[in-house]
Formats: structure tokens, sequence, C-alpha cells
């Protein structure tokens, strides 16, 4: 065996390296350091575009803060639903024939108010500039005191519990002006979702408060289950 | 004038030859010294040093590559002149910053100078650097041969500081790995 070595051992040995090696870089040291390359400058461009694309669809949501008094969160821009592409058939739920009639509206958030029915409406098959919406008692599965429709709309207050990729398990943390769902019960929260539903792009986080908007169709709504249109996020 | 032709005066013992390599060559020669010598007067002296070498070594030496031929003179010649001023002390120059660098890796104990076949090593060293993909390799002997500061040396290797001594520790362990496969005790 070759016995060896010290740290000055490798560099004296170094100075025998062979010149194609050394060669190389000295050429190396000859040159300016590398600037950093395009795909990094690419990568800034395109990072700082997502973020001025993010603020720019954020700007116009943030004003929009419903009028019946839900307040937090500042906006639709905290509402979230994870997964919520998969929530979108009301056909399965197993609540037997849950068709939604609110038809198809562009903005769903402005549908709110329209598809809210107004207390001094007579007619309770609501007609509004977004849709019209059944109130058909009979459609309620259960009493109808204190119901979704006979209280003032909305606003439950909801801890986000689990999320199954299907409904979102939420306990009522506060019911004012909606009695019908007492503090402390466990509901399940469904959206109707159709093509062009802000709440399908947001995703819930567990532990979060929601204060939760009814869908005009709240006739499919029941103590245990609730459609909701859109969701606020009141605190992390 | 190419180096051919310096190569040329050499060889037809024309002093000239020194003026066109100081002309070509004594920035170049100077950083390889005072890497090592962290001293003006010391790499100046080197260098000079290099000239008269590269006069007695040409001929018969014909390089392909002057500068590298010439930075490997300095390379030692500036080695031998560190070791010389410096043998009770080390200063802080990148000479002594590497060999702080190999010491962590390497036992500290001195072998015996008659057992060490520096060929041998030379060549297993330069088995193992052949063996490494390029940027690792460069960085290495940037490092090492040439004792670039480590920023300089991340710099032309288009890496990060950080990046670059995390990459010389690996480099150096697999080195010291390597040799001891290949029957140095390190």
């Amino acid at each position: 065996m070759t016995s060896c070595t010290s740290s000055e051992k490798i560099m004296d040995a170094l100075s025998l390296l062979d010149e194609d090696m050394a060669e190389e870089v000295g050429r190396l040291r000859g040159r300016r350091p590398k600037k950093p390359s395009f795909m990094r400058y690419g990568m800034i461009a395109a990072g700082f575009c997502v973020t001025l694309l993010c603020v720019l669809q954020l700007v116009p949501l943030m004003g929009r803060v419903p009028e019946d008094g839900v307040t937090g969160g500042g906006g639709q821009e905290d509402v979230s639903l994870e997964n919520a592409g998969t929530n979108n058939s009301l056909t399965d739920t197993g609540l037997g024939s849950i068709s939604p009639t609110v038809s198809e509206s562009e903005d769903v958030t402005a549908g709110n108010e329209s598809k809210k029915p107004e207390a001094d409406e007579e007619d309770e098959s609501q007609s509004g500039e977004t849709g019209s919406v059944s109130d058909d008692e009979e459609n309620l599965g259960g009493g109808t005191e204190g119901m979704p429709g006979d209280e003032p709309l909305p606003a439950l207050n909801l801890r986000i519990e689990g999320y199954d990729g299907d409904t979102v398990v939420c306990t009522v943390v506060g019911n004012e002006g909606c009695t019908f769902y007492p503090v402390g019960n466990v509901v399940v929260l469904r959206f109707d979702i159709w093509e062009g539903d802000p709440v399908t792009e947001n995703t819930f986080t567990r532990g979060s408060i929601y204060s939760v908007l009814f869908n005009g169709g709240y006739d499919n709504s029941d103590e245990n289950t609730l459609y909701a249109v859109v969701a606020y996020q009141l605190e992390e | 004038m190419t180096d051919r032709e310096i190569v040329s005066l050499y060889h037809g013992r024309n002093e000239e030859a020194i003026l066109r390599t100081k002309e070509k060559y004594e920035k170049y020669l100077l950083k390889i010294a005072f890497n090592i010598l962290n001293s003006d007067p010391d790499s100046e002296e080197s260098v000079n040093d290099t000239y008269l070498a590269a006069w007695n070594s040409m001929p018969p030496h014909r390089p392909e590559v002057l500068s590298t031929y010439l930075g490997k003179l300095t390379r030692r010649i500036s080695i031998d002149l560190f070791r010389k001023k410096h043998r009770e002390k080390r200063v802080g120059s990148e000479y002594a910053m590497s060999l702080s660098e190999w010491e962590d890796c390497l036992a500290g104990g001195e072998m015996p100078e008659e057992t060490l076949e520096t060929g041998l090593l030379a060549e297993a060293i330069n088995k193992f650097l052949r063996s490494l993909p390029k940027d690792a390799r460069n960085l290495f002997i940037g490092r090492y041969y040439y004792m670039d500061p480590l920023q300089e040396v991340a710099a032309y290797c288009g890496m990060s500081e950080s990046k670059a001594k995390s990459l010389l520790f690996r480099t150096r362990n697999r080195l010291k790995e390597f040799l001891e496969k290949e029957g140095f005790s390190v």
C-alpha cells in the first residue's frame, strides 16, 4: 500500500494535473461570470405575471360584500372550496329529487339577493332577474317553522370540520337570523354548483369559520343539509 | 503574438520570449501566485522565477498551451515559496485556506515523505477528476489547482457560493473514498 497523505501532498499531486483539465478551467477563468440563464429570467417573469393576474382578479371581488350584513373576510376572495369540482352533482345527494330550480346565473354572488325571497312578496314563486326559485313547502322535508325562508336570510356561521370530497361537514357556531339550525348542530353543507359558480374555484380549510349564504333554492335544505351559494370566511 | 510563436522564441534562445510572455501572461500568472502567497512582492518574485523556469525548460519542452504550462510552473514555484517563507505559520492566502479545507477531510498525521509517491497520487487524482461531472470537476480544479477564492470560482462555474461549497465538500469526501479504494491511506 502506498502511504500518504496530508493536505499538502494532495496539493502537490494536483500540480501534476492533466493539462487538458487545467486548460478547460483556465478558459472558464478568462470568461466573465455566467449571467443568470434565460430560464431563470423566464421564471421570475412568470412569477410576476401570475402574481399580477391574481391581484387583478381579486381587486374587483374585494368590494363585493353582501348587503345583508355578512361581515368579515372582506369578500369572496376568502371563500374556498376544496375539490369543489367534485361537488357539482345535486342529483346524487341521497335526498330525493333534488333538482335546484335556480336557473343558471352568470353572477352567482350578485344573484344571492335576487334569489333571496322578499318578505313582503306575496308571490311565493320567486322569479327574479337571475331565475325562478320554487318555494314549494312540500319539498322542505320536515317542519316548516324556522326554515330558511321564514327567517331573514342569511346567515349561519359554520366551523368547517371536514370535507369528504363531495360535501363539507360543519358545525353551526352562529345562527343569527336563522334559528332553524341550532348552534352546535352538525350540518352538511352542499353547494348548488353549476358551471361558472365561483364557489367551485375555492377551497375550504378545516377549522375555519364561514358565514354562509343560502341558495335561493332553500326548499332543498333541511336541518341536516344546507344548500349554500357562497360562504364567506370569517376567520382562520 | 501566438503561443506557438512565443515558444519558438524560447527555442531560438531569443530573450524577447520572456518579454512577450510577460506582456501576455503576467497578470494571469500574478493572480495564480497571489492566490497562493497572498503577497504582492512574493507573487512578483514567484512570477519572475516562472520566467526563468520557462527559459530553462524550453527547450526541450514545447507546450501546446503555453498559459497552462506557465500556470503550472507558477503554481509549483509559489507553493515552494510559500512553504519556505511560512514554514512556521500560515497566512490567510487561498492556498492556506485550501489546505485547511483538506484537513477537515483528511487525517491530520503527516506520513513520511519518502513513502509518498506523488506521481501515483497524481495519477489517481487525475483518474478521479475525469470520473466527475464537468461542473464538479471544474469547480474542484478552480478551487484547488488555481486556488481561486470560493466566490470567484463559483461565479465562473455558474453556481451559487453555497452550492459550490457543498459540492466541494462532497467532492473532497468522494476523493478520500476513492483514494482509499486505490490503496492510499488517507
